[in-house]
Formats: structure tokens, sequence, C-alpha cells
């Protein structure tokens, strides 16, 4: 024990720090079967008639055939370690909508939602980090008073309904954005080596097809950004009006350097470490986002693949798609822990 | 004390954070919200006296464009917009408040739990909080609600499985900063018992913060619920739900009046909730709002 | 006793700060500091006295919202007016200032390397290398082990005693002529005090250097300082050279902060902490402010401000009655 105790404590702070990490992101992802495993214990319903229709429910042969084989007539926590078993297995069950594994299914849809949710994401960052910082630097007046209603009403449109309205206007008013999908109708999807259009096309070269690809994620991208940009930019704000007011920020004030200097490399450089926390959390909000977003511009991803399900009652379906955006939550989370390590010489030399 | 009695000779003024400057009322951002949610709930008290027709009554042509007689136009069944719009209000308003206060008692209870008695307890609670707060919030609404079947009612449930952890949150990290201040600690040392300290040195201390909180979460149960609706898992018709409104009108695209005023309805609720959170929470001592990262 | 203009003089210094209300209040009424060429000049008060402010105004570093009245002027030149360009001009490069606590006036995600050379860089228009050049020697100066592996580390693997070193250090590599120290040593422990104020006595040896060092600590004061400037409530009540003003105070003020010193024998000698509080900014009592805790206080004290008037070589005192004249001189 004690020679696993000085060893551990032997390697770098920053290994350390990491295998810990891994640790606990390991640990919640455990969590959350167990959640998404009590959630259908908890949630009434007949798992058996929900998942074989009333005909075959009525049959008490196949009802049995179904309860044994998904382990349904054992006790509860030994159908918890069947359920993770076959999790493991990659078996997420079967969904009666597209009567294909629930596994297949994510395969085939994610790209679609990383690709957009991705998108988004660099614009909420960029648009939030440069409004908070404008508006921290303006403090209580006008940009600050105008960006602080910006992003309020940012967090205040309804998404599906500004994806609506912006749709209304681009593409049937203006005729300046591309109809829904990922390209055009009838256009050929490039090279499948990611299933990201934008970047498989990047890889392959094909540019007219990037184009495309690109211009179709303009518009679901930027409406699905709009919410992350509001919180964004309200925490960043905060964050450097608190960096702005410490001690070193005073400090390099007083060393003369340009007030530029002084705000990009001594305020936002501990404000962005802590913004990129933030932005981990927004991630999860923006793929829930994707639901509305997906399912008004025909996106073919997770989110109207949950949409589709939900108004099936595909049970099995959906959870799937749950435990897999909470499973991406968490990596991502996870990832942005250990850059903020990477980042920050207080964790990264201990 | 010169004669031995440690009772001292008047009752101690008990220092009470003092949770909202007093400036709060000053703020136009916050006037206008507080002003605007006052104006929305009386159009949700009156509806029947400002509209001559009913949300449901098929009264004129379908699809009419706004005019000075349908101010927001009729809709495919040739009900007025306008009208299911105000009454819109009677469906979100309750059903988002309901939503905000079960996962407001819920989540203060479960927060009061895990500060006050820590250890494992402590462990396990806010661990199953960041565990519900991994999940994305309208996709497990969406599954509790494949199980439940659709209704309004059942998405509220379904929300407030996931909304509680932030309630928990705030309430914990204020109880665990409020057990430390002098003054509850004197009140300990003088023996007030650990429940009573509760309730009366605490209790004051977090109402406040909680209905800031609230204020800032209205909003956004105002809008999951819609977007359960939107997606046909919410309000079903032909009940006049916002939400549900913007999805029925998107099927006539060319309508733009179908969809668009019941979205501002929403857009405007939101809004003023936001306005009136924000300001409150800007006024929050800088110590108390810490808790709300 | 200045037979030369001195290097940096403040004239006649107020400042109004934005109050939480919308209203206005007066921090700093007008303030007279003038300090030499390699002269050190310790300016006492307890906080709110102003003296933080006068030195923030010197540096161009109010807070946004501040109004001042009166001139800076640093070796001829006006520091205050045209929006600051006065002071951003010399500031950091003549003029230097090192902070109270080194545990949150250094960057924590910037290396030290990066804090000692970057302004040295922007002042000076000289290479990395050059730069580099000059902070190792610097940090050497202050007594930093290792200077060159110092440069790649971070703040937060010192202590907060080699912090303050690195800040004084960084401060002073770009050669300015006049130190602002704001409480140097209150954050440090007191065996550390020691070595960080024999450290700015060297200094000033060594480099010419002026230096306006601001404490609430008399102890600091006496063992550095050449001439003592006392505020009190946004004013200077006593000045004079430090054997002056340190042994034999005549301000009222002066006398209570030394009495409330623990003194060598406390026999004759009882402890005596001033009675109440220093007035915050915005409720200055109106005449002499000082004379609601004033035991000597009389009927003009309430009416007037009083003037600085000199009583003895360079040494002077704001207040009309001087009870303390028979006793002290």
């Amino acid at each position: 024990m004690s020679f696993l105790r000085s060893a551990w404590y032997a390697l770098p702070n920053l290994v350390r720090f990491v295998i810990r990490r891994l640790f606990v992101g390991v640990l919640l992802c455990l969590g959350i079967t167990l959640v998404s495993f009590a959630l259908t214990q908890v949630v009434p319903g007949d798992p058996v008639s929900a998942n074989l229709g009333d005909r075959a429910a009525s049959d008490p042969e196949i009802v049995a055939a179904f309860r044994a084989r998904y382990g349904l007539d054992k006790p509860v926590p030994q159908q918890y370690l069947l359920y993770l078993e076959r999790l493991v297995h990659g078996d997420l069950g079967e969904s009666q909508q597209t009567k294909r594994p629930v596994t297949t299914d994510l395969a085939q849809y994610l790209p679609a939602t990383i690709e957009l949710a991705t998108a988004a994401m660099i614009l909420a960052l960029v648009l939030g980090i440069s409004l908070g910082v404008v508006a921290a630097i303006g403090r209580d007046r006008w940009p600050d008073q105008v960006i602080r209603v910006i992003s309020l009403a940012g967090v205040s449109i309804p998404t599906f309904w500004l994806a609506l309205v912006t749709f209304y206007i681009f593409f049937f008013k203006l005729g300046i954005a591309p109809g829904v999908g990922r390209l055009n109708p009838g256009g050929k999807a490039p090279p499948s080596i990611t299933n990201m259009f934008t970047i498989d096309a990047l890889l392959s070269g094909q540019w007219t097809t990037l184009g495309i690809a690109a211009s179709h994620l303009v518009l679901p991208a930027t409406v699905l950004a709009i919410y992350t940009v509001g919180s964004i930019t309200r925490f960043t704000r905060a964050a450097m009006l608190e960096s702005l007011s410490q001690d070193y920020v005073r400090a390099a004030r007083a060393k003369g350097l340009p007030e530029r200097t002084v705000i990009l490399r001594h305020a936002l450089r501990p404000a962005l470490a802590a913004i990129v926390t933030v932005a981990g959390m927004a991630f999860g909000r923006m793929l829930s986002g994707t639901v509305l977003v997906e399912s008004v511009f025909s996106w073919p991803g997770i989110g109207q693949y949950a949409y589709k399900s939900a108004l099936a009652l595909d049970l099995r379906a959906i959870m799937g798609v749950s435990l897999v955006v909470a499973a991406i939550y968490i990596l991502v989370n996870m990832a942005v822990d250990i850059i903020y390590a990477l980042i920050d010489p207080r964790i990264r030399l201990g | 004390m010169s004669d031995g009695s440690l009772a001292p000779a008047e009752p101690i003024a008990l220092p009470r954070r003092r949770f909202l400057r007093r400036s709060v009322w000053t703020q136009p951002l916050g006037l206008v919200g507080a002003g605007l949610l006052v104006v929305i709930v009386l159009l949700a008290v009156f509806a029947p006296w400002l509209t001559a027709h009913g949300p449901v009554d098929m009264v004129a042509k379908r699809f009419m464009a706004p005019s000075a007689e349908h101010w927001f136009g009729t809709d495919q069944l040739g009900r007025d917009v306008f009208a299911r719009v105000i009454y819109g209000a009677r469906v979100s308003l309750p059903y988002a408040l309901q939503l905000v206060v079960m996962a407001a008692v819920i989540g203060t209870l479960l927060g009061a739990i895990a500060g006050y008695f820590g250890g494992w307890i402590d462990g396990v609670i806010m661990r199953a909080a960041d565990l519900v707060m991994a999940f994305p919030d309208i996709i497990l609404a969406m599954a509790v609600v494949a199980a439940l079947g659709p209704g309004l009612f059942n998405a509220v449930l379904a929300v407030v499985v996931v909304s509680w952890p932030i309630y928990a949150r705030v309430v914990r990290s204020m109880l665990l900063t409020i057990r430390d201040e002098p003054y509850v600690q004197s009140s300990r040392l003088l023996g007030v018992s650990a429940m009573r300290a509760l309730w009366v040195d605490v209790r004051p201390n977090v109402v406040g913060p909680l209905v800031v909180l609230a204020a800032l979460e209205f909003g956004h149960a105002v809008l999951i619920l819609a977007g359960l609706s939107f997606l046909g898992l919410g309000a079903q018709p032909p009940t006049p739900e916002w939400g549900q409104m913007v999805s029925d009108g998107s099927k006539y695209f060319d309508k733009w009046w179908l969809s668009v005023f019941p979205g501002l309805a929403i857009l405007l609720v939101v809004l003023a909730a936001n306005f009136l959170g924000d300001t409150l929470r800007d006024a929050l001592d800088p110590r108390t709002a810490k808790a709300f990262r | 006793m200045m037979a030369r203009a001195p290097l940096l003089s403040i004239e006649n210094l107020s400042i109004s700060l934005p109050t939480a209300d919308g209203g206005r209040a007066l921090a700093v009424r007008g303030v007279d500091i003038a300090i030499g060429e390699g002269e050190i000049v310790g300016l006492a008060g307890e906080s709110g006295s102003g003296k933080t402010l006068s030195a923030l105004a010197a540096l161009g570093l109010l807070p946004s919202g501040a109004t001042t009245g009166g001139r800076v002027m640093f070796d001829g030149r006006e520091l205050m007016g045209e929006g600051g360009r006065g002071a951003a001009a010399v500031r950091g490069r003549d003029l230097a200032m090192v902070f109270q606590d080194p545990m949150t006036a250094l960057h924590p995600m910037l290396s030290v390397g990066r804090q000692m050379t970057e302004h040295l860089v922007q002042h000076r228009r000289i290479g990395r290398a050059e730069a580099d050049r000059i902070a190792i020697a610097m940090l050497d100066r202050v007594r930093i082990p290792n200077p060159k592996e110092a440069m790649a580390r971070f703040p937060h693997q010192f202590s907060g005693g080699m912090r303050q070193r690195i800040a004084i250090a960084s401060a002073l590599a770009a050669g300015p002529r006049l130190l602002i120290a704001d409480e140097p040593t209150t954050a440090l422990d007191v065996t550390v005090q020691a070595g960080i104020l024999r450290l700015i006595e060297n200094l000033r040896r060594e480099l010419k250097l002026s230096v306006l060092l601001i404490t609430h600590d008399l102890g600091v004061m006496s063992a550095l300082a050449d001439r003592v400037y006392v505020m009190y409530a946004g004013r200077v009540v006593e000045l004079g050279s430090r054997a002056a003003v340190l042994s034999r105070p005549r301000h009222p003020y002066a006398r209570g902060l030394l009495d409330a010193l623990p003194h060598g024998s406390p026999a004759d000698h009882p402890l005596q902490a001033l009675p109440g509080s220093p007035p915050s900014i915005g409720r200055f009592p109106a005449g002499c402010a000082f004379h609601p805790r004033c035991r000597f206080a009389e009927d003009i004290c309430r009416a007037d401000i009083p003037e600085l008037l000199p009583v003895g070589e360079g040494h002077a005192i704001a207040c009309p009655v001087d009870p303390l004249a028979a006793v002290m001189a």
C-alpha cells in the first residue's frame, strides 16, 4: 500500500491530475448508466407492451421469451448488471421505429449532430467571448447595457421559433439561404471518412461540396449558437470584471503596458480558463438544443432521431440518445478540465 | 456580566445579510421586466374581457391575414390568433410556475439535507445532482414523456426531474457559507438547537436568493415547456399553448402570422422574466451571487 | 532643505470619487507632497486617509469615475491632465510601483521571465535576449537564488517574501527613478519584512532611487523613511524629518498613532489606543476632521480647516491648538 502511495506521488503532478480526472470520468459514465437504468425502472409503463406492441404483448409465450431475453424475470440489481453487459457490447436494444439496433442508428446520425454542434460552439465562443470582453471594458456604460440586452435576448428566444423565422426570412423571402438538410436535393455526399460532410469534403478536396455543405451549416449552426452566445457573453463579462479588478492587472498597468496587452494577456487569460469550463457545460445544453433545431432544418442528426423516436414513443431509442449525449457531455467536460490543467501552470506544475 | 450571568442583557440583534441592494428598484431593465410580467399576467387574467372570441371558437374564414378585425389574423380552422395567444398565457404561465415551484421545493429540500448533514449523504445527493445535470434536459424529458405519454403535466414532471439540481446546489452552498458565519456560530454556542438555528438564522438568508434563482429559472421553464409542446410532446390540440401553436403554424409556411405571434409571446415572457431575474441577481450580495455559478 | 526641484511633486491634489448612491465624495483634499532625488519619503495614515489614492493619481491609475484637481509634476513634466497621457508616458518606465500583496500582484499564469521582461521590451525597444539579461541581473540583485532558472518558473513556486522580491525586481527592471511602494511588507511575515526593508534601502543607495513608501506601520516607516508625511481624512496633518515626526510628533493624531505602538518600556508608557475610528470617505467631519477623536479639540477645530504651519526646520503641522508644543519641542 505504502509503495503504491509513494509511487503515486512520484508521478508528475499533471499525470496524477489526468489519471484522477479519467477515473472520475469513468465513474460518472457508470453513474449515467445507473440513472438511465433507474429511469427505465421507475418510469411507469410496461416495457413489454412498449416494445412488442399490443398484439404481441397479448401472447404469453412471446412475452415470456421477451422477458427472458432481456432478463426482466431476474431481480433488479441483476437486471442492471445484464443491462451493463449489453451496453459494453454496444447493445442498446432495437429501435421499435427503425427496426434496427439503436447503436447502428446512433452511429449513422451522430456525425451530423457533432458537425452542427461543433460549428455552433465555435461560433458561440468567438461571439460570446468578444461581446463579453467589450461589455466588461465598457462596464456600466452604453456598450455594456446594449450587450446586456442582446445577451439576455439570446437566452430568451425560443430556439425552434428562431429557426422557423430565420428560415422563413433567409430562404423563403430573401432566397439567400439554402434549403433544409445537409446538402442540396440530390446532392452527392463526399467520400465517407468522418461523415461530417464539411470535414470529409475538405479532406478529399471536393471544394464545391465543401461550399454546399458549409452553406447548409450556416443557418442551423447560428440558430443553435444564439442561446450559448448569450450565456457565454454573460459569463465572460463576469469573469473579465473579476480578473480586471485583480492586483496583477493593476500591476500590469503600473508597469506601463499598453491597455490592449493588459486586457488580452493579463486579464483575459485567467478569465479564459474559467470560460472554457463554462463552455464545456454549455455544450450539454447545446446538444439538447439540437433536437429543436434539427427538427426544423431536417438535419439528419441524433436530435431529429430522438424527436421521431419520442413521437413514436420509442423509449429504447431515446434512452440510447440521452445516454450517448450524457457520455459526450462528460467526455467533453473531462477534456476541458484536462485542457484547463495544461493552460494553468498552478495545476500543471503544482 | 458582573453578576456572572451569561445571558445577554438585551437580545442580540442578529446581523442579517441584506440580500438586495436598495438601488435595485431603480434599474430600468428590472422595471421593464417587472412591468411586462404584470401586463402579461393582467392580459391572462382578463382575457375573456379583452377579446370577443374564445380560444377555440371558429369565428371567421381560415387564414385571414392580420387586420383591424383580427389583429393577429386567423388560423387554419378560422380561430382568432390574438385570442389564442392571450389565452395561451393562461396555459404557459401556470404550468411554468408549477414546474419552478416543484423543482425549487425538491431541490431546496435535497440541498438543505446535503448541506446540513454533510458526509456521505451530501456526497450521494450532490453526485446525483451532477449526474442528472449531465443529461440533456430536453432529451431526457422526451424520454420521460415517451414513457408517461404526451401531455403538459407529464412534461412538467419530466422537466422537474432534470431541473432540481441547480436549486440543490445553490441552497447547499449558501448553507455552507452561512453555517460558518460568526452569528450562526455564536447562536450555536449559546445552545440554540441545530434545527432552530437552521430555521431562524439560515432561512431568511436563503429565501431571498432562492426567489431570485426561481425568477431566472422561470424563463427557462417557459422555454423548455414550449419546446416540448412544439415537438408535440407537451400540450395537445386544441389547447392554445404557444409552442404548440408555433408548431401548428409551421405547417402553413406562407402564413407567417400563425407562428410569429405565439413565438413573440414566448419571447416576451421569457425576456421579461430574465430582465427581472438578471437585475435581481446583480443586486445580490456578491458572496451570495457566487453560489449561482 | 531641498535645494533642487523635487523629482516628484504633488501640488494641491484633490480627488473625488463617485459614491454608491450616485453622488460624489472628496477623498483627497488639497495634498502637497514632494520627493527629492534619492530620497525615501514615507506616507503614513489609516485606511481611507487617501494615501494610496494620492499615489495612484501620480501613476494615472485612479479608478474610473474619479476626478482630480491640482497637479502632479515629475521631473518637470505634468502627469495629470491630458486624459492621463502624461502619466502614461512615464508609468512603468520612470515611475514604478509595487503592491501590498505579492500573492496577488504577480500574474499566476505568466512565467517570472515574462513578467520581468514584457515591459522592458515595450519601453526600451530592446530584444528578448537583452531584456532577459537585464532581468536576470535584477533578480540577482534582489537576491533571488538561481535567477536564470527562476525566469522559467511561475509565481506560485515561490514563497511570499521571494515573490515580493520578484515584484520589486520587475518594477525596477526598466530602471525607474521613483518607486512607489504601497504597504510592501504588510502581507509578509515579520522575519521576511526586515529582509525586504533592507533590500529597498540598498536599492535606494545602489540605484539612486527615490521611494515613496506608503504604510500604516510606523515601525516600517522609522526603519526607512528620510521624511514622513502623516495623512488623515484626505489631508496632510503633519510632515517633517523622520526624527521630528516619529520621535517628537506635534499633531495630536500623529502622537496618538505613536502612542498606540508598543514601546520599549511599558511601565511609564502604557499602550493607548486612539478612541474612535477613522471617518470613511464622504463622511469627513467639518473643520479639522480629527476633532471628534481629539482630546484637545477646541471650538476653532470644529469650525475651520487648519492650515499646515511650520513648527520647526522642515517640520509642519495642521493644528491651530498645538497642545504638544510645550511637551515635544
